[in-house]
């Protein structure tokens, strides 16, 4: 039948190297994507509604539990949002604790998702175990190093899955200086490691597919974001987390339990990695910038397989600047600040390795959450990739057989490194040709 | 003597505790305690060790026992397996960084040309494992089983 005339749907049932459980429904008919979506079938886990009515430090707890690789978006996102509203200043040392217990989860979640996840995808291989039998060297480096950020989660959180150092104000322990100092030489070791790592990345084969959509990441006065208050688009914005809404919607997408997100005129906002790199390559140390134009790349990049790329440019900077600090670490006896809490709206932001995280909160006089608001950049990050979907199997080739079809659109998903838990709740994918 | 590891799997729901409770029986002996105290013996919990499991083997236990719950629906709630590593490798699972299960943390360690001939695994049968259950009367019975056949073990001389 010629390709022109006719409908095909393909369905992916379940989307393998992806956290979380949803499905990708794909119509082409006459040679055009006439349906692309992504459903997001997990069931809602209701977080916001039943954190209602509780303490500071209850939901601080219970928010670690929304995700096993990225709890402390939630913690930190939501310990920034209570300490604006109480009026609570960081000092130098809970600000470097917050940073490198977050930077541990960049680095275990950059390097689980690059090696085992993502780069099998370039390589032709179905999954990282298949891929280990020809690079051992390879994915042993990048587990070393996950396992590494793994340790740094557990120094300040007291352990790698759902930590639970942090509170409202600090921590509730300082680390023994012997404890930090320990880290010093695996983190010295983890450099040359993170530096082979872009290296190798920077070989792989990369399809040539640009992407328009509008870039957003936050923006630090200083350095490379992860934590800040200030909002930058490719588009040359720049608001404060607390306008948030002015810009972006959320909103509820028939085929998913996920809400998602576009900018209020309804275009697809993109967050992770590539946006931060490409809106704050001038954030980045002239060493680090210099390892990244050496991999070929032309930065800023619109090609989302160069995701890759950008995590492990950010895995290094995250090892160096985690390196920075414990060097400079000294123990305190004071790792938490008191707060008097109050009636309070107040929002929190960070950047989680996949993007970034807004939490709002909504508190009465005792501190107590009356309104809870989360998204996850996952959710946000939804509409465009079913964006990418259609233009980037467009380019691909509609032609091509339903397995080429089904492979080439988890790969394009895998850039997002999307956490369908996370954003409430991925893939199946269900082609129809028609 | 040699050097082990002792490692169970589980949550708090119901009967999926199975790892977590015959780790937390082990503790209660004195001569388990006395090897730990030796460091010839440790004792861990995980939810999802996951490829963290690749670094504990990579680490130097010449033995690494593993225990989980697990459901087959083969035999009753209560009874209990013992498996070598190569016996699990290949159940399915999903590899996804949130659910890099054991049987594909020892697949990827197979394939690494990490040696798992000394992982063994104890399985508990298991049934109800939903949020705010209890244990079954069933998983504690196969628990202290599994404990003992621990015990018993004339590796770990305890």
């Amino acid at each position: 039948m010629n390709v022109e005339n006719r409908t095909t749907k393909i369905e992916v049932p379940i989307l393998a190297r992806v956290e979380g459980e949803g499905a990708l429904d794909l119509e082409i008919t006459a040679g055009k994507i006439t349906k692309c979506e992504l459903r997001i079938y997990e069931p809602p886990r209701y977080f916001e509604k039943f954190l209602e009515g509780r303490e500071p430090n209850e939901v601080i707890d219970a928010v670690a539990r929304i995700c096993g690789i990225c709890p402390l978006a939630y913690q930190a996102g939501f310990s920034n949002a209570y300490e604006a509203a109480f009026g609570v200043e960081l000092t130098p040392w809970i600000y470097d604790m917050r940073l490198l217990m977050f930077l541990g989860e960049w680095i275990e979640s950059h390097y689980l998702h690059t090696h085992l996840l993502a780069a099998p995808d370039f390589l032709n291989y179905r999954s990282g175990i298949e891929m280990a039998k020809d690079y051992p060297n390879e994915v042993l480096r990048g587990v070393r190093l996950q396992h590494l950020g793994n340790e740094i989660l557990k120094l300040l959180g007291g352990r790698s899955v759902h930590p639970n150092g942090m509170k409202v104000g600090g921590f509730y322990r300082a680390p023994r200086e012997e404890e930090v100092a320990a880290l010093i030489p695996k983190l010295e070791a983890a450099l040359k490691d993170a530096k082979d790592v872009v290296e190798w990345f920077s070989q792989l084969p990369f399809p040539d597919a640009e992407v328009p959509f509008k870039m957003v990441s936050l923006r630090h006065p200083t350095e490379y974001p992860v934590f800040a208050t200030e909002v930058i688009t490719s588009d040359g914005e720049t608001f404060n987390i607390n306008d948030y809404d002015e810009h972006f919607r959320e909103f509820h997408a028939r085929q998913s339990t996920a809400l998602h997100s576009t900018t209020i005129a309804g275009e697809p906002i993109l967050l992770g990695p590539l946006s931060r790199i490409n809106l704050n390559f001038d954030r980045l140390p002239p060493h680090i910038q210099e390892m990244a134009n050496a991999t070929g790349i032309k930065w800023p990049s619109r090609n989302m397989f160069h995701s890759i790329i950008a995590r492990s440019i950010e895995g290094y900077w995250a090892i160096e600047r985690a390196l920075e600090i414990c060097r400079n670490y000294t123990y305190t006896d004071k790792p938490a600040l008191e707060y008097t809490p109050k009636a309070a709206n107040a929002w929190g932001a960070v950047e989680a390795p996949r993007g970034i995280q807004i939490d709002h909160v909504q508190l009465d006089e005792r501190g107590y959450a009356t309104a809870i608001r989360i998204s996850a950049p996952t959710s946000q990050n939804l509409p465009c990739i079913e964006a990418n979907l259609r233009s980037s199997l467009e380019t691909f080739g509609l032609d091509k057989p339903d397995d080429e079809l089904r492979l080439h659109a988890e790969m394009v998903i895998r850039n997002y490194d999307p956490c369908i838990s996370c954003s409430a709740h991925f893939l199946t994918l269900n082609i129809t040709r028609q | 003597m040699i050097k082990t590891l002792i490692l169970g799997i589980g949550s708090p729901f119901g009967d999926d505790r199975a790892g977590w409770l015959v780790v937390e029986e082990l503790e209660q002996v004195p001569a388990v305690r006395e090897m730990v105290a030796k460091n010839l013996l440790t004792l861990e919990v995980a939810d999802r060790p996951g490829i963290n499991l690749i670094n504990w083997l990579l680490s130097d236990y010449q033995k690494i026992i593993l225990i989980d719950m697990v459901k087959t629906n083969l035999e009753i709630p209560g009874s209990i397996y013992k498996l070598q590593a190569s016996k699990i490798i290949g159940f399915s699972g999903m590899l996804s960084s949130h659910s890099l299960g054991v049987s594909a943390s020892l697949a990827l360690a197979k394939e690494l040309g990490i040696n798992i001939a000394n992982v063994e695994f104890w399985g508990v049968e298991g049934s109800v494992a939903l949020p705010e259950s209890e244990v079954s009367q069933a998983i504690l019975t196969g628990v202290s089983q599994v404990s003992q056949k621990i015990l018993a073990d004339p590796e770990l001389h305890l």
